[in-house]
């Protein structure tokens, strides 16, 4: 079948009562939550380093940069995604699942404004928001010249 | 056959060939009797030459070659080399640099070498009227068809080169006697001199082509017989070998004669030389500096590792467990101890330029320098070693147009005609300093001035007060030169500046100390290594900090010291003088959680600056590793390190904690949206450099 090459597998983790989602081949590895070494940065939404495996990488808080209410929440897990040369984790309360879901099911965002989502993927009456990793990154480099 | 992935270890070689050629010839300029630097330039030029043509670049082999033929005659010849002839073979050298150059960037050498090698040939030419006597005398060389004939019949041709000693008082007669040996052999077809010719006969090498059924030794022990005879050499002519060419055909041909007059013992020298050459060569092994990097990057990790695993097992009653953990502690410390080694490199690598540069240099502004090299063996870490060529060889540049004076001025002034530059490395504790000091005029405070003043950095009040330390302290001000006209030697445009800009990314400091009309000094401390730090690792507000060790000067309790405030700014009243205090949470961007009590007074820039901490936790060597941009933005720090337990440590980047003094008013308000820019950049600098 012709649409099964342009299916596509996303990781899928809970923001709040939200669902996200990441293409699988971004994402470099799932790791436990340990609060990261805090560092001043000027940027509200990065919330420090961790060490991977000897390398320093610094952690976002996903959820503050999409404008949701982080104060409540739980976290469980660091998603480490890569983009480019780049690598970051980003703070996630639970990582649900890889699901495979087919091109058709990609739907516009309805006032598409925000540079890191990419499309929504609706899979019976559940909406799940695939971000793009790369203005995630992009996004914030542009940030740290400003 | 396909050489493309030897082209690496070509293009590295024959750099580090040519600067060691580059030091040899100068250092033959200046010791022309060392038949040790002789021979070590035919060794490298004979092997550069190999190399060359093996890859396929025929016109560096071919200027090679000449060259070769040039040291070979310097290897006959007491008295050396003349200064236009090291010239020329300098010219020569720059032009394979360029070319070797060009074949790393596009892969062709894009040579000429006919100009070269003429101008080589003129000067064997000019050098060696001896040469020309030689072939007084004429020669009569065997032609092609006698050659044919002679093989078609089944006889060898052989060529046979006789050297007669230096001292030889009658060489027309001796070269009679060794034809007359020679033709018991089998049958001359030709020689140098030529039969009618040999009574004009004056030089020391006697040539013979000879048709023979006879072994080579049998004629050569026949040649030896005769007195005054130093060497034979006889060889046979291969089959398509053509006929020598017409004699006198001078330059050509001559350093091919020299060639192959040497006696045998020298050649044997030369291939024992190889030899050795070859085995040290199988004893080191080039590797690609990533490789070195990522090694030491695994060994941060290993140590990260062991160290968990310590803790771990510290607590479990199992001896044989205890005892392999300590094994592996054991072996895990030599191995990062040998992985340290394996970086460093010794400091000559930069240094191997300098003769070369300053002989140039003092010849072109005509100063006499003599160029004092220390402590060339210092290891330094191969990153640090890389960045720091530029940085010295500019400060080279500064003592050479400068410092020192045309010896003229310098013998009217009382001192020596011949001044002197010293480039010295040393350890001093764990960093290493580099310092180039030349006995020249010295800076003047004057002229600094009003050079300042011309370029708009101080008015001319300020200027009539300079002093030395305010003098040096403009030197390394943006935008400064002190060249009175530009010349093409220095005053480029990159200043002082750019030199203690380049040694702060690395970790290090500029210093400049001068007395006016006896010395100037610019010493560089660098850190031993940029991978591991030693460092004194403290708390701030509950987070691990780590001062590098060598910006730490001592620390000392708060309410042992008088603490007092200048300007709403709180300073530290000590016995040697009063320092800035610097709050360690909001320096960092950090809310206080406790009394602090403790201060740590660290070195930054020139300033000496207090900063108070939580805690002291100890001295640790710590793996650095870089930080993300944008977490060390617009924060005094350089880089973070994984201490044993996970966590992470910031390095404090003591440069940018004074910049921040200067920069800002009290400092306290960093972090948030306040970074500024200039401390932002400088860490980031840092930061990317590592």
């Amino acid at each position: 079948m012709a649409d099964e090459t342009h299916a596509r597998q996303l990781v899928v983790f809970t923001l709040g009562a939200e669902q996200y989602a990441l293409p699988i081949g971004q994402v470099h590895e799932i790791i436990r939550y340990d609060e990261p070494r805090s560092v001043a940065s000027p940027i509200a939404w990065v919330r420090g380093v961790i060490s991977l495996r000897g390398r320093i990488v610094p952690v976002y808080d996903l959820a503050a940069r999409l404008g949701l209410d982080s104060e409540l929440r739980e976290h469980t897990k660091i998603v480490i995604v890569e983009a480019g040369s780049e690598t970051a984790g980003v703070i996630v309360d639970e990582v649900d699942e890889v699901l495979t879901v087919e091109e058709t099911d990609f739907e516009e965002v309805p006032g598409a404004d925000s540079e890191l989502i990419d499309s929504i993927a609706k899979l019976g009456d559940r909406l799940v928001v695939l971000l793009k990793p790369s203005t995630i990154f992009a996004g914030l480099e542009e940030l740290a010249l400003a | 056959m396909d050489t493309s992935e030897y082209m690496p270890m070509f293009l590295a070689e024959a750099q580090e060939h040519l600067q060691e050629l580059n030091l040899a010839v100068v250092q033959l300029e200046e010791d022309p009797s060392n038949q040790e630097t002789v021979d070590g330039i035919f060794r490298i030029a004979h092997s550069l030459k190999g190399m060359s043509a093996t890859m396929g670049f025929s016109h560096i082999a071919e200027l090679t070659h000449v060259m070769e033929d040039v040291f070979e005659l310097l290897r006959q010849r007491a008295g050396g080399l003349s200064r236009e002839a090291i010239t020329t073979v300098l010219a020569c050298l720059d032009t394979l640099q360029a070319a070797v150059e060009s074949i790393e960037s596009t892969g062709q050498e894009n040579l000429d070498p006919a100009p070269l090698i003429e101008q080589l040939q003129a000067l064997i030419r000019e050098r060696t009227p001896e040469q020309v006597v030689e072939r007084a005398g004429g020669a009569e060389l065997p032609n092609q068809e006698v050659i044919d004939a002679a093989r078609a019949s089944g006889v060898r041709i052989l060529h046979v080169v006789v050297k007669l000693d230096e001292e030889v008082m009658m060489p027309a007669v001796r070269a009679h006697m060794v034809f007359a040996a020679l033709n018991d052999h089998g049958e001359t077809i030709g020689s140098i001199p030529s039969p009618d010719g040999i009574e004009q006969f004056q030089g020391h090498v006697i040539e013979a082509w000879l048709a023979s059924e006879n072994e080579e030794s049998a004629v050569a022990s026949a040649a030896t017989r005769v007195s005054d005879v130093a060497s034979v050499e006889v060889t046979e002519m291969g089959a398509g070998e053509p006929a020598p060419e017409g004699p006198l055909s001078p330059a050509a041909e001559q350093p091919e004669t020299i060639a192959s007059t040497e006696p045998a013992a020298a050649k044997a020298g030369a291939s024992a030389a190889a030899a050795g050459a070859g085995h040290s060569a199988a004893r080191t092994v080039r590797v690609d500096a990533e490789r070195l990097d990522t090694l030491m990057h695994l060994m941060g990790e290993l140590v990260i590792h062991r160290t968990a695993v310590e803790a771990y097992t510290a607590n479990i009653n199992s001896p044989e467990l205890q005892h392999a953990v300590q094994n592996l502690t054991r072996s895990s410390q030599s191995l990062q101890s040998m992985v340290m080694q394996v970086r460093m490199i010794p400091v000559d690598v930069v240094f191997m330029r300098f003769p070369r540069l300053v002989r140039d240099l003092s010849t072109k502004l005509a100063k006499d320098v003599e160029l004092d090299l220390v402590g060339r063996e210092t290891e330094l870490d191969r990153t640090v070693v890389d960045s720091l060529g530029d940085p010295l060889v500019h400060l080279v540049r500064n003592s050479l147009d400068h410092g020192l004076e045309p010896p003229e001025v310098r013998v009217a002034a009382g001192k020596p005609r011949t001044g002197t530059l010293t480039i010295g490395a040393r350890h001093a504790g764990g960093s290493v300093v580099i310092e180039v000091r030349d006995d020249g005029r010295g800076i003047d405070p004057a002229a600094v001035g009003r050079k300042a003043v011309k370029s708009g950095l101080i008015d001319e009040e300020a200027a009539a007060h300079l002093d030395m330390k305010g003098a040096i302290e403009l030197l390394f001000a943006p935008g400064f030169s002190t060249a009175e006209t530009t010349s093409d030697i220095s005053g480029r445009g990159v200043g002082m500046d750019a030199v203690r800009a380049k040694i702060r990314e690395l970790g290090g400091e500029v210093i400049m100390e001068s007395v006016q009309g006896q010395y100037t000094s610019s010493q560089i401390r660098l850190p031993l290594t940029l991978a591991i730090v030693s460092a004194l690792q403290v708390d701030i507000a509950g987070a691990p900090f780590a001062l590098p060790i060598d910006r730490v000067e001592r620390t000392l309790r708060l309410s042992d010291s008088a603490v007092r405030s200048i300007a709403g700014r709180r300073v530290l009243s000590l016995e040697d003088g009063v320092l800035p205090l610097l709050e360690g949470a909001p320096t960092f961007g950090r809310r206080s959680t406790a009394e602090h009590d403790l201060v740590v007074i660290v070195r930054g820039q020139d300033k000496r600056i207090g900063l108070t901490v939580d805690e002291l936790v100890g001295q640790r060597e710590l793996v650095t590793r870089p930080l993300p941009p944008i977490v060390s933005d617009g924060q005094p720090v350089s880089g973070g390190a994984v201490l044993a337990d996970g966590q992470i440590a910031l390095i404090v980047d003591c440069d940018a904690l004074a910049a921040t003094l200067s920069g800002r008013q009290g400092g306290a308000k960093r972090g948030g949206d306040e970074a500024t820019g200039s401390d932002s950049s400088g860490s980031a600098l840092v930061a990317a450099g590592q």
